[in-house]
């Protein structure tokens, strides 16, 4: 209600009859009179020139990270008399910091008039974020008093995380004979190209016996065709609380959860079955395999709320993903430089003949992380050597490197 | 070209010059003259430069006000305290802050200062009484014109100043013309109130509940500041009858009766109809008695020719001192000069008569003691012959002037040394800060390390260790509590500056203006903090991180 003027204008008021009081001035009790009238009349002014808004809002249910959200708003005034000098602040959490609050500054709106106003703000960072309320600020002729009314106009918007184009990737496992995720056609033929005949080994079908070529050859020769692999990608990263490192945007979480993206893009585009595993608290990613848009939007909705707040390590969630990781499938790990642990645990997907891609954040570069866990030079030294010894395509990423650079063929 | 910034910008010019204007009388023509053209030359200037700033001009502006306030202020060393004083030389002080602030307006507090200055002045002037009601009354009326202009245009100028997205058509709404007819509309209509108002006003004399101004009143008399309110000159108008009866006696040489003297107390209670009534009926007498003195002069001088040699033509009233010590006394002497040109000492013979505020004695012989300090008015009489008035103050007694100590040469040479200081801190911060803004262009590797540098040792204030001893990682977690609520900036400067320092690749200006912005944030935070007794920290926090400060950050 009250602004540090109208209290200025008050201690105005009351200096002044002070003075006039004690000097018994004239002049002094008409300066009195007109900054009383003065304060009175804009007190007054305030309840006639606060507008009864009927509010509406239109915009996007979803947007990528670092996109331009245009919002468009309509409003009505419900008096019969106009309104002049107000302002409208829109609160979007999801924008950058300093623009949260969009303020819009009405100059006027007439008696049951509807306006109809655009504007424009960033998506900042991923999640499930609401638009509203809105503050509706109200002053009087001269800015001496304000008022402000909350009108509960909410709206939803879910930001993707922002993607980076990735133009090669290392070849991913040949795969395994699987008809998970393949479509079928209405058409009559078969997939089964002819690859070419041998001999018979122990376990094979009666079926595939070739017995015109058995008779010429003398002994039993099979029917070889050509094999119907489909290409499988896990992607597992961290969610544990605490190994979220860093500020902001700037985070070993954000990064994660970009390169995660990014890749299954450009996997599924590649035509290749991906799965994602995660373990947070309140939202957890157990996505399993599958192909096509649909898909890949399922991937990004859940990219764009995790958090990390889970109680399980990137250990334990490896163990987990050891189960449900077909041989000869892919795993992709995104994990933090310090995590020895996981680093161990990746060995037995090497055990069982699957192809590993690590991407390994390097902590030091994006701050100190809760836990403070440091590598000094020998466990540096000692995880280089690990990672080596797994025979995985390494990726290494530090804050503020450029993924789409970091992910180019050498 | 934004013109509602325009007009915001110049109608707080029109509000200053009517702020002078009132004052014009205290400051003289020529330091008027100076201050007008001054700051008038100022609203130009700080509006030509308003995206260009000089650098360092907010120093400049801020040492040249310093420095005039000091001086000006300085000034009462010499002079006596008196209510009239205080306001002169608060006046004269604020009209030439006036003028060197005019030349560093730029934000929405400047404009407020400035604001607020002006109306200062105008109520100096009228408590001074400098001026006739009519003029008061036209000023305040211009005043209040502008006054309302400038409040409306800066709803507007405020909002986009932060930013804000301005709905509505701006060329009608905010057009000079509507302005105009919206700000005459309220102007009328503020002014048909305060009409309607101004007879209810409660009024020292006309209270119904006098122990309301009574309680007020009471408080005066032991508080010295508000006690030289009550000294103060009573309404414009009585003033100027004070000054019309005076001319009138000394015309005359008529005495007032004890009951036609002047009674201020009576005045302050009389009403306004009342009191013109009063100077009517003593009008009336006046011309009466001055008809009846001719009168008897005319008949003395027709038939009494022989006894004119022994007629006395005046009294004269001489006085040895006009300034007389509480301590101290004076002698009057009165002589008779007479027709012929002879001239009598009648110090003993004549009748003393004392008017003023203050208390006196006059002993047989003419010889004035001081009783009570005040101004008087002393007149003699003699057989019906009037002496003229001889106006005398009474005053403190005088203090012997003391001999400055060796304390006083000290103290003269530690003023000196500190500002001394003062100039090379000033000369210091100038020079880091030039430095630092090259390096912000040319070297923000460097940049970076030295804001990041100037913060850590401010933080020496909040009790952090010495950065040159500890990992600067390690140093964000010692300083992480004081600035708890929100150490991201920190963090995020922190990262920045190991990046600048350790990394290959190129650090641009934008990591420079990146890294600045933080710095800033965190400055915010320092700011907000609450140190309860400790506030000092802040301002110590605040001196050692203002080379950086400084930096542009454009």
């Amino acid at each position: 209600m009250f602004t540090s003027k109208s209290i200025f204008l008050l201690i105005a008021i009351i200096v002044l009859l002070a003075i006039a009081w004690n000097t018994d001035i004239s002049t002094v009790y008409i300066f009195f009179v007109i900054v009383f009238v003065m304060f009175v009349l804009s007190f007054a002014h305030l309840y006639f020139n606060t507008p009864d808004i009927e509010f509406k809002r239109d915009v996007m249910d979803t947007a990528y990270e670092d996109d331009i959200l245009n919002v468009k708003i309509s409003m009505k005034n419900k008096r019969v008399i106009s309104s002049y000098f107000f302002e409208i602040v829109d609160t979007f959490t999801g924008a950058p910091p300093e623009e949260q609050g969009k303020s819009l500054f009405v100059l006027d709106i007439k008696a049951k008039q509807t306006r109809k106003i655009n504007y424009v703000t960033n998506c900042y960072k991923r999640g499930l974020w609401k638009i509203g309320p809105v503050l509706l600020v109200s002053q009087d002729a001269l800015g001496f008093f304000k008022s402000k009314k909350t009108l509960s106009v909410v709206s939803e918007i879910l930001v993707y995380p922002s993607l980076f184009k990735i133009f090669s990737f290392p070849p991913l496992a040949s795969g395994s004979v699987s008809w998970m995720g393949v479509e079928t056609a209405n058409i009559s033929g078969d997939s089964h190209e002819f690859f070419g005949i041998r001999e018979y080994q122990t376990g094979d079908a009666m079926s595939r016996i070739h017995w015109p070529s058995s008779a010429r050859h003398g002994k039993l020769v099979v029917k070889q065709f050509e094999r119907n692999a489909v290409q499988e990608a896990t992607i597992i990263f961290d969610l544990k609380k605490g190994h979220d490192i860093g500020v902001g945007r700037e985070t070993t979480l954000e990064y994660a959860v970009k390169i995660a993206g990014s890749a299954a893009k450009y996997l599924l585009n590649e035509g290749a079955l991906v799965q994602m595993i995660a373990y947070g608290k309140k939202n957890s990613i157990m996505i399993p395999f599958g192909k096509g848009q649909s898909h890949m939007y399922k991937i990004f909705e859940k990219l764009a709320v995790v958090q990390a707040d889970g109680d399980m390590t990137l250990v334990e969630a490896l163990e987990e993903a050891s189960f449900i990781a077909p041989h000869r499938s892919t795993v992709i790990t995104i994990m933090l430089d310090n995590d020895m642990r996981a680093l161990s645990s990746l060995i037995q997907f090497k055990v069982k003949s699957i192809k590993l891609i690590i991407i390994v954040l390097s902590t030091s570069t994006f701050g100190q992380g809760d836990e403070g866990e440091y590598l000094d030079i020998e466990a540096a030294k000692k995880f280089d050597e690990g990672l080596a010894n797994l025979e995985a395509y390494v990726y290494r990423i530090s804050k503020g490197d450029d993924l789409e650079k970091a992910f180019e063929p050498v | 070209m934004d013109k509602d910034t325009l007009y915001y910008h110049f109608s707080n010019l029109g509000l200053i010059l009517v702020g002078l204007l009132s004052i014009q009388s205290i400051l003289g023509p020529f330091t008027f003259l100076i201050v007008v053209f001054g700051s008038t030359i100022g609203f130009i200037v700080s509006w030509l430069i308003k995206d260009s700033r000089p650098q360092f001009m907010d120093i400049f502006i801020g040492m040249l006000s310093l420095a005039a306030v000091v001086i000006i202020l300085g000034r009462l060393y010499n002079i006596e305290i008196s209510f009239d004083n205080l306001l002169k030389i608060f006046s004269i002080t604020l009209a030439w802050l006036t003028l060197f602030q005019s030349f560093g307006l730029r934000s929405g507090h400047s404009y407020a200062m400035l604001q607020f200055i002006s109306a200062c002045l105008l109520i100096c002037s009228v408590g001074l009484a400098l001026a006739q009601e009519t003029f008061y009354i036209i000023l305040l009326g211009l005043f209040l014109l502008i006054f309302i202009f400038a409040m409306r245009l800066n709803l507007v100028c405020e909002k986009k100043r932060k930013g804000s997205q301005i709905i509505g058509d701006q060329e009608e709404v905010m057009s000079l013309s509507r302005q105009i007819r919206v700000v005459a509309l309220m102007f009328c209509l503020v002014f048909i109130l305060s009409a309607l108002v101004y007879p209810f006003v409660p009024r020292f004399g006309n209270m119904s509940v006098r122990w309301i101004p009574s309680t007020l009143l009471g408080l005066p008399e032991k508080i010295p500041i508000l006690k030289l309110l009550t000294d103060a000159k009573r309404t414009i108008q009585d003033d100027k009858r004070i000054k019309k009866e005076q001319i009138v006696d000394d015309g005359s040489k008529k005495r007032e009766t004890s009951s036609m003297q002047f009674d201020e107390t009576k005045i302050r209670k009389k009403k306004p109809q009342e009191k013109k009534k009063d100077e009517k009926e003593k009008q009336e007498k006046e011309k009466k008695k001055k008809q009846e003195e001719q009168t008897e002069r005319f008949r003395a001088k027709e038939f009494k020719k022989d006894l004119d040699i022994f007629k006395i033509e005046s009294l004269n009233l001489t006085s040895d001192k006009n300034e007389v010590p509480l301590d101290g006394s004076c002698n009057l002497t009165a002589e008779l000069k007479m027709s012929d040109g002879s001239t009598i000492p009648a110090s003993r013979l004549v009748d003393w008569k004392v008017k003023g505020n203050a208390k006196v004695e006059i002993d047989s012989s003419g010889e004035l003691t001081p009783k009570e300090k005040g101004e008087i008015n002393v007149s003699a009489s003699y057989l019906g012959t009037f002496s003229n008035d001889v106006k005398i103050s009474i005053t403190e007694p005088v203090e012997p002037v003391k001999k400055k100590s060796w304390v006083y040469y000290v103290f003269l040479t530690l003023l000196w040394l500190l500002m001394l200081i003062l100039l090379y801190v000033v000369i210091r911060i100038y020079i880091r800060c030039k430095r630092l803004s090259e390096l912000k262009l040319k070297n923000a590797r460097e940049f970076m390390k030295e804001i990041y540098a100037s913060l850590c040792n401010a933080f020496r204030s909040y009790g952090s260790p010495r950065l040159e001893h500890i990992a600067h990682r390690e140093f964000f977690q010692h300083i992480k509590p004081i600035i708890s609520v929100n150490p991201d900036p920190m963090c995020l400067m922190t990262e920045g500056v190991l990046e600048a320092r350790f990394s290959r690749h190129k650090i641009t200006a934008e990591h420079s203006s990146e890294s600045l912005r933080l710095f800033h944030e965190v400055k915010k935070v320092v700011f907000e903090r609450e140190d309860g007794k400790k506030f000092w920290k802040k301002g110590f926090f605040g001196l050692l991180i203002l080379e950086v400060l400084l930096v542009p950050r454009k």
